[in-house]
């Protein structure tokens, strides 16, 4: 005969018990406090402070740091704390279009939450950085949203000595880095920076480097292109790594695309494991075409664009020219920030696939990497 | 004009079957989510070379010849749009305080004999615990049939041990049945999956739970979670439903007499619905959408425990599992099998009491090859990280990280430190952050005594209390968990179908 459960000493007190689940659960409900509900608790405050999302950044001070080479200083509208090597996007309308454009953060974490201030460091080079060098003024009011990124120190993955090899404008979140260290809101490792550019004159933030040098954690080699005495000449490579730097290390790299592929191969002949080496893939920017034009049907909720895609340019941007707000925030397919979702067409991904395995099957795709090769008809989600 | 016959809120694993129940029954639906994915935490992220798995172990009730789960994918149209691969074994158990190490197979009868290897003379009663789990599983497939709408008669007649061992704990009836102590233990090992002590936790949630892991077939999806939450999707857009991503809601309109009549959207918008199905916590519904919410509501919200909070590693290891030491796919590692005990050492940050998944260990090509995905959980059974200042955070989790990894190490004698290529730490300010979870709780409303499942699938009809509102997902009437959230989205999306057919 099959097992009949028994607890009771008669059974038909198991019965009766289960009768009762229904009104002590009743009464449960109806003893409970009659005060308001929360509308907050201390870990989603928390991590708004770690995670504000979209701030609005008032520019406070523009300054140049190097030739062609600017400081922007922001006051934000929420306090924030980062981790060092943290980037944010700045967001603001050019012309007819509306561009965002990720940039590391300079100042320290402190800075952010206590002063509510952050610096980005931005180097005339396209588009949007004409905009702000040339065109941006005091007081003005930028989209700034973050932080993202995965370009900060590890105490379980890295060494306790982290190289840092920066090329010209790549030397920002190494800046905040220093200054964290400095002001004591990271701790855990030695910060070794080598800074390269190509002259004296275009170091930026020289005295300040000099002087964060002094700590004892902190030290900064320049490596001039230009003959310069005083200075090692030359790129940051394996020789001036093996004479300056500590025998085991973790190295995160800043810089160009050409800077970053030789810091990697300079690495790789001092023998380091691929673990070792940090470096985050800079913005996909044009891609050498023919020039084609195609149509794009972009859906947003309920409404449907029609815009025109050039070949020449990522999704993205053909996106942004039509000043449609979509989301985007690396700019180099990785983040998966921009998520949207094929209907039709064909496009190519530029700077390797990195989406999930999963979004390829059922056709999602970035397309801040993904360049038009047809008409295309995609759904993308609404910048919020 | 925007005007649905339902909106869902939230696509996580409840809202999107409720979303796709409701398109079958013909209805025109509206799915918004706040984040750019589909899935809640049923997603996936990638790291350098790797794409770790957000949070799925393992999806029970799933076997090849059947399961609740699958008949339920199968209804849906979502099963063959997912690779599937299985898992080798049910769990391996380790608590080395109390010379503890256990590795329990898949299938009653393997589990059974194994139990009976470890501890002799466990063999009836761990029989007779099949044979109620068997029926207990039986008797929420009719209630889930029935709605809620049981005929006691009937549960007694054919589910009577269901009905004699609804009103127990975990605890209680493991005593009765006479268990011997060290197959309790070994049995109990999957409590943290449910978040409750055994003591407190109604023996009929944890007995439907453990058959379904051991009998009913368990997979994995190939592409992580995400695929099942992209085939879901995928099915929606199928049957012509709507999904609004980056799309919060930010109030559950209400008109005449209380009910339901739309649904105001964080950028301004408003749409018109007299049904809103939520996969959210009622305590935020109720605390942060809806205005002038009755005081019995309230109450009864408030009244609820908020279950664990979530903490969750995962690591890219640049070496082989053979390599690193790691032998199984899916442990639990406590300091003490006394759950009661374990709860509390789980309240504090020292914590480091862990579930910890090796993925290659089920799907040997989930990673290139020499490299090793683990994936690291814990609970918090009180709000120990709500005094965490943020600029405390970083170096906090790093800390809790490390006693989580040297913790694996030590209980298992594997070589994570120094091979980690990439990692990624989730605190309760993570789930907190994509979830929207108060005090970044991953299991809604903790398994009680007096809140346990048996008392929720009883009162679903009391539990609607608004008119034109149903909620699914982790904290509604099934629990927490994957198979228990899609159920929860079937038994909802299907009740509001019926709402709508009878015009309500």
């Amino acid at each position: 005969m099959a097992y009949k459960f028994k607890r009771q000493i008669f059974s038909f007190l198991d019965l009766i018990r289960f009768t009762k689940i229904v009104p002590n659960r009743k009464k449960m409900l109806e003893e409970g406090s009659s005060a308001p509900l929360p509308a907050t608790d201390d870990v989603t405050e928390t991590m708004k402070v770690l995670h504000p999302g979209h701030m609005k950044g008032t520019l406070l001070e523009k300054k140049e740091v190097a030739p062609g080479f600017y400081s922007f200083l922001f006051a934000i509208d929420k306090p924030l704390f980062f981790e060092s090597g943290s980037y944010v996007t700045l967001g603001h309308e050019v012309g007819t279009s509306y561009v965002t454009r990720p940039y590391a953060i300079a100042s320290s974490p402190f800075d952010a939450l206590r002063e509510k201030r952050i610096e980005l460091m931005i180097k005339k080079a396209g588009f949007f950085s004409t905009y702000m060098i040339e065109e941006a003024k005091v007081a003005d009011v930028f989209d700034i949203h973050g932080p993202f990124g995965d370009f900060s120190h590890e105490s379980l993955r890295d060494h306790d000595d982290v190289v840092a090899l920066a090329g010209g404008s790549g030397i920002a979140p190494f800046i905040s880095m220093a200054r964290s260290l400095h002001e004591g809101s990271s701790s855990g490792y030695r910060l070794h920076i080598f800074y390269g550019t190509k002259t004296l004159k275009d170091i930026a933030c020289k005295d300040e480097l000099d002087a964060l040098s002094k700590e004892p954690n902190i030290d900064v080699t320049y490596v001039l292109e230009e003959k310069t005495e005083g200075y090692p000449q030359g790129y940051i490579d394996r020789k001036i790594l093996a004479e300056k730097a500590p025998k085991t290390f973790t190295a995160f790299i800043s810089g160009p695309n050409q800077m970053i592929a030789f810091a990697r191969e300079e690495l790789a002949a001092l023998g380091l494991e691929a673990k070792d080496i940090i470096a985050e893939p800079n913005p996909i920017r044009d891609r050498p075409s023919e020039g084609k034009s195609y149509k794009l049907t972009v859906h947003i909720q309920d409404k449907v664009y029609e815009v025109e895609a050039k070949d020449t340019e990522t999704v993205l941007v053909a996106l942004e020219r039509a000043a449609i707000k979509a989301p985007s925030a690396c700019r180099a397919g990785g983040c998966g920030y921009c998520h949207a979702r094929l209907i039709k067409g064909k496009f190519t991904i530029w700077g390797g696939d990195k989406r999930r395995l999963a979004d390829a099957k059922f056709g999602y795709f970035h397309p801040c990497v993904s360049f038009p090769d047809s008409d295309l008809e995609i759904e993308v989600p609404p910048a919020k | 004009m925007n005007k649905y016959d339902a909106v869902v809120i939230g696509a996580g694993n409840g809202g999107l079957v409720a979303a796709i129940r409701l398109l079958q029954s013909g209805a025109k639906v509206l799915l918004v989510e706040r984040h750019n994915l589909p899935g809640g935490f049923a997603t996936s992220f990638r790291r350098g070379r790797f794409e770790f798995e957000a949070s799925l172990h393992e999806l029970n009730d799933f076997g090849k010849d059947g399961g609740d789960v699958r008949d339920l994918f199968d209804s849906l149209g979502v099963t063959n749009k997912i690779e599937w691969t299985s898992i080798p074994e049910a769990y391996h158990v380790i608590c080395p305080n109390e010379k503890l190490d256990a590795t329990m197979p898949f299938g009653i009868k393997a589990f059974i004999d194994k139990m009976e290897e470890y501890v002799p003379g466990s063999r009836k009663s761990m029989e007779r615990f099949f044979a109620l789990a068997s029926e207990i599983r039986e008797a929420q497939a009719y209630t889930n049939a029935q709605n809620g709408n049981v005929d006691s008669s009937y549960m007694v007649k054919h589910f009577g041990n269901y009905v004699r061992t609804g009103s127990y704990s975990v605890k209680e009836v493991l005593e009765t049945l006479k268990m011997p102590k060290k197959a309790q233990d070994i049995l109990s090992a999957y409590w943290c999956y449910l978040g409750a002590k055994l003591s407190d936790m109604s023996f009929t949630h944890y007995a439907s739970m453990v058959i379904r892991y051991i009998d009913r077939g368990v997979m994995m999806p190939k592409g992580r979670s995400h695929e099942i939450s992209l085939a879901m999707a995928d099915r929606i857009y199928e049957l012509g439903g709507e999904i609004w991503f980056n799309t919060g809601a930010k109030k559950i309109l209400t008109g005449k007499e209380g009910a339901v009549c739309g649904v105001l959207l964080d950028d301004g918008r408003t749409i018109e619905t007299k049904h809103v199905v939520a996969d959210i916590e009622p305590t935020v519904v109720y605390g942060r959408m809806m205005d002038n919410v009755p005081e019995k509501i309230v109450k009864a919200t408030n009244a609820r425990k908020l279950a664990g909070r979530g903490f969750s590693i995962f690591l890219g290891l640049n070496k082989s599992p053979d390599e690193l030491g790691i032998e199984s796919h899916n442990y639990f590692l406590y300091d003490t099998s006394d759950s009661d005990k374990q709860y509390e050492l789980m309240k504090g940050l020292d914590n480091a009491a862990q579930a910890t998944v090796c993925l290659n260990r089920a799907y040997p090509d989930c990673s290139p090859k020499g490299t090793t995905i683990m994936y690291f959980t814990t609970l918090y059974m009180d709000d120990a990280w709500g005094k965490v200042k943020p600029e405390d955070y970083y170096k906090t989790k790093e800390d809790v990280a490390r006693r989580l990894i040297e913790r694996f190490e030590e209980y298992t004698g594997a070589h994570l430190m120094g091979n980690i290529e990439q990692i990624s730490i989730a605190t309760p300010m993570t789930y907190a952050r994509y979830g929207g979870h108060p005090e970044g709780g991953i299991y809604g409303y903790e398994s009680k005594y007096d809140d346990g499942l048996t008392a929720r699938l009883l009162m679903m009809k009391d539990d609607k209390m608004t008119k034109g509102l149903r909620f699914c997902g982790g904290s509604a009437m099934r629990l927490s968990g994957y198979s228990s959230a899609y159920f929860s989205g079937d038994i909802s999306g299907r009740q509001t179908a019926g709402d709508i057919k009878r015009g309500e």
